[in-house]
């Protein structure tokens, strides 16, 4: 534990008599114990972490080959006797996991039997872009390492327990709580909790900001943009706002400006998965947004094309290994999603660094050339200031896009012309243009906003960030 | 015990009016409980002129009315809580006699055991010790044994073997206890670690990967650091506390002061007229362990003298002291009317005999005898040079004169006391 990220947070104390230092009950007294190791592991060096997870992963594989059909054989494959030479290289061997085989084989994954001590299960579905459903089977023990995530979150970014919480959510119904959620409130007393359904008209959304007038704020960029247009548009701006943070989708690079110059609150962006739970969660302390693998709960390997580790700077496609659930283990599951490796963090922390997410390969445009790279449409947006108030970019054929916007009226053909300029100074390929007036621009089934999406080439079906 | 360790990982680093407004927090539960439950304490918020525990403040606090080692032995039972939460579990008894030789029971809980066990803990990790090394322990109450870990600490943490023996042993056979059992950390009293360094000294010998010497029970001399340093290159860190608080404070790591555990108790170190020294002064050291419900001890005077110590370089907020000087009959009073610790060269007793040990006693105000233990009698030439040095060193011309002993015995409890004023005592 270093001075700059102490805690000045006070757990709530279940002993009668002793305020401080406080005693939880046990669920909160679990979490905290998490909390005290990941407060000492964040620090390691990124030798010793990699060992841990090594020796993680290895009872998880050695579980894994035991008990779960898919992996039978697996070992062989891995070029492996046995789990005990399980190293970094040799998993580099393993195969990939893929989402089809999940969707196709969701009951060769499951484990006929694991620990008791793991707890019971449960299952969550994801739908991901194309809505194929999935299923997801996780432990309670697995469940626990993704809420001290989101707890080390909460820490790690200051956040003050006793002020408010709002959340836009997915499926949410509109309502209070008198708590954040269950998992702040097993260790902290937290002050209130709001939260409404991110399908709400927009302008409502921000009625409800500005009436519930929470200190942080959950929801996704896209949602995010949608409020700071409205709040522009109208002049209305929420009190009171600490920190806004962002899930979901990957971040538009304009947002965090926008959010700074509308609201004069930061913001702060995570990477989760319904698989694993928080990839990687933004440095407390760096101030270009780059995030932290969360490696004591997953491994994560960012890969390029010759499934070599990509080099800081490159761009590769993200693996994932949660490291805990022994109900349904994913081994080097292909997420669908592309991110930039970082280098080590001036932080001194020890935890890999992911520069950027750049999203599902769906929400990566690909040229003629082949070349796949991030849309920067969003600059180009704000360069021509056009009067759209929602819109998506479809990527018909290797060298046309499609943008779908929604106005009161057509875009004039000088409004194009400027928009197809500004495309062709950011892109590295000139696509052709074409625009379309829709009446509303639909949600993935997993009610996700996709501002860009390629039609070109994605045979890998993402289930993206959640 | 990893819940409260990540608290204390915390609050370690919180500003000092955070840590003092959360410990008056805590001692307004334990006054609370006090006034109801504790039959001894019954009129003392009315003593402190405050109508209930809520109005505690520091200020009032400093009127609450001191308890000392004479107030507990005379007032055991009525010390005694009737009843206290369900919660802290089953009391215990645990006795002390301290370096007054004066038996003091006290009685304590699971909770505050559980607390004192986590502050040991937090010395540890705050020192950054492999808790995957052995670890050796000489102290009262054990006799030799080998253990597959490090006892309390094992409860949250896998930790490589220990070895204990008991203080009571010769000192020759602690130190080959010491050489073949190679501990990589060394846990004893500093009396018996001056003992171990001079005698591995005589014999030629060095306890082969020793990584650092900890000192427990405090009264350690200025010296003592430097001279394992040299005999040994081991680094000595010593810590605070006390059969009726467990941690008071520990070294703070790569620094001679001492960081309070604050978390554990709150400390005051008065002056004369019972307002707190300022950094640099020395004062009474008075207690209140925070966690005790079986028999609250609030505002205990312990009978030591602490110098209060400034802000920690560290960034640290944990209030510090800067020396710990032991009992009033352990510090010097000069003939002006001071009181201080004696601080003695320790250069002085290696360069001369060889004396194999050494203690001062003041039977008055200008006099010093020197009790030693040698193999002959100092000659005249080694007097009059120690003489000179001793008087320069203690700051005044004191009469001074030498008795040569058999043998300097250390108390019950394993402590030996360098210097003993044999003036008449105050406060303990």
């Amino acid at each position: 534990m270093k001075e700059a990220s102490a805690s000045l947070a006070v757990p709530a104390s279940s002993a009668e008599g002793v305020a401080w230092p406080a005693v939880p009950h046990p669920a909160g007294a679990t979490m905290l114990a998490l909390q005290f190791q990941l407060g000492r592991s964040q620090w390691w060096t990124p030798d010793a972490l990699r060992a841990q997870q090594f020796r993680q992963l290895r009872l998880l594989v050695e579980h894994a080959i035991l008990n779960v059909p898919h992996y039978r054989h697996h070992l062989e494959r891995a070029g492996l006797r046995s789990v005990a030479e399980l190293d970094e290289a040799a998993y580099r061997r393993w195969p990939l996991l893929r989402s089809r085989d999940i969707t196709t084989n969701a009951e060769r994954l499951m484990a006929a039997r694991y620990p008791k001590e793991h707890g019971g299960t449960f299952d969550s579905f994801t739908s991901g872009a194309t809505g194929t459903p999935k299923k997801i089977r996780q432990t309670e023990a697995a469940q626990l390492f993704v809420h001290a995530l989101v707890l080390r979150d909460h820490l790690w970014h200051a956040r003050d327990f006793t002020a408010k919480f709002g959340a836009i959510r997915f499926f949410a119904t509109e309502g209070r709580s008198p708590t954040w959620s269950r998992v702040t409130s097993a260790v902290f007393e937290t002050g209130a909790g709001a939260e409404i359904d991110v399908t709400t008209d927009v302008p409502l959304q921000l009625d409800w900001l500005l009436r519930e007038k929470p200190a942080y704020l959950l929801t996704s960029p896209s949602n995010l943009r949608a409020l700071l247009a409205e709040s522009e548009r109208t002049g209305r701006v929420p009190d009171g706002l600490r920190q806004v943070i962002t899930y979901a989708e990957s971040l538009p690079g304009t947002l965090r400006r926008d959010l700074a110059r509308l609201w004069g609150a930061p913001l702060v962006d995570s990477y989760s998965s319904t698989e694993a739970g928080a990839i990687a969660l933004q440095c407390p302390a760096s101030t270009d947004g780059r995030y932290h693998v969360q490696s004591e709960n997953v491994l994560v390997e960012v890969l390029g094309d010759d499934g070599r580790p990509c080099a800081p700077g490159e761009t590769g496609r993200v693996v994932i290994t949660p490291l805990h659930n022994f109900a349904m283990p994913l081994l080097r599951y292909e997420l669908g999603d592309y991110a930039v490796a970082g280098e080590a963090c001036a932080c001194g922390r020890g935890l890999p660094v992911i520069r950027k997410v750049l999203g599902r390969v769906r929400n990566m445009a690909c040229d003629p050339h082949g070349r796949r790279f991030q849309p920067g449409f969003d600059q180009a947006l704000e360069d021509t200031r056009l009067p759209v108030e929602q819109f998506q970019f479809i990527q018909e054929t290797p060298s046309l896009i499609e943008m779908r916007y929604v106005m009161a009226r057509e875009l004039t053909r000088d409004e194009q012309s400027r928009f197809s300029q500004a495309v062709e100074q950011r892109l590295p390929y000139p696509f052709e243009m074409r625009y379309r007036r829709v009446e509303a621009i639909e949600r993935s089934p997993g009610g996700k906003y996709e501002g860009f999406i390629s039609l070109v080439g994605t045979e890998l079906e993402g289930q993206g960030k959640r | 015990m990893l819940a409260l360790l990540w608290q204390l990982d915390q609050s370690q680093w919180w500003p000092p009016e955070r840590l003092r407004e959360h410990q008056l927090r805590q001692i307004r539960a334990l006054v609370e409980h006090a006034v109801v439950n504790v039959p001894y304490y019954r009129e003392a918020l009315q003593k402190t002129g405050i109508a209930s525990a809520a109005e505690l403040d520091e200020d009032s606090f400093r009127r609450w009315p001191i308890l000392r080692k004479s107030d507990i032995r005379a007032n055991e039972a009525a010390l005694r809580a009737s009843s206290y939460p369900k919660t802290h579990g089953k009391a215990f008894e645990s006795e002390t006699t301290g370096s007054t030789g004066t038996p003091v029971r006290i009685y304590r809980t699971e909770m505050e055991a559980h607390f004192a066990r986590a502050i040991m803990v937090r010395e540890h990790l705050l020192h950054g010790r492999d808790l995957a090394r052995k670890l050796g322990t000489i102290r009262a109450g054990v006799t030799e044994s080998t253990q597959p870990g490090w006892g309390m600490v094992n409860v949250a943490f896998d930790t490589g073997p220990g070895c204990a023996i008991s203080l009571y042993e010769p000192i020759e056979r602690l130190l080959d206890w010491l050489l073949r059992e190679r501990p990589a950390y060394l846990l004893c009293t500093p009396a018996i670690l001056r003992e171990l360094v001079l005698m591995s000294r005589r014999r030629g010998v060095r306890p082969e990967g020793l990584i650092e010497a900890m000192t427990f029970a405090a009264m350690q001399s200025a010296d003592l650091r430097a001279l394992v340093g040299k005999v040994w290159g081991v680094d000595l860190t010593d810590s605070y506390s006390c059969v009726e608080a467990g941690g008071i404070a520990v070294q703070c790591p790569g620094h001679d002061h001492y960081l309070v555990h604050a978390e554990n108790v709150y400390v005051e170190i008065l002056g004369d007229d019972g307002m707190p020294c300022p950094p640099g002064e020395l004062g009474r050291v008075v207690i209140t362990p925070l966690h005790n419900f079986a028999m609250p001890l609030i505002r205990y005077e312990l009978g030591d003298y602490a110098e209060a110590g400034g802000a920690c370089p560290t960034g640290r907020g944990l209030p510090t002291l800067a020396r710990i000087a032991g009992r009033v009959r352990n510090l010097l009073r000069d003939p002006a009317g001071g009181l201080r610790s004696p601080k003695i060269d320790p250069s002085l007793w290696l360069e001369t005999g060889p004396v194999e040990q050494v203690r001062l006693v003041q039977p008055s105000l200008r006099q010093i005898d020197v009790e030693y233990v040698m193999a002959r009698d100092l000659s005249e030439g080694e007097q009059e040079q120690l003489v000179a040095r001793l008087q320069e060193d203690l700051g005044f011309a004191f009469d001074i004169r030498f008795v040569r002993v058999p043998a300097l015995e250390r108390q019950k409890g394993g402590k030996f006391e360098e210097f003993l004023s044999l003036l008449a005592e105050e406060g303990s």
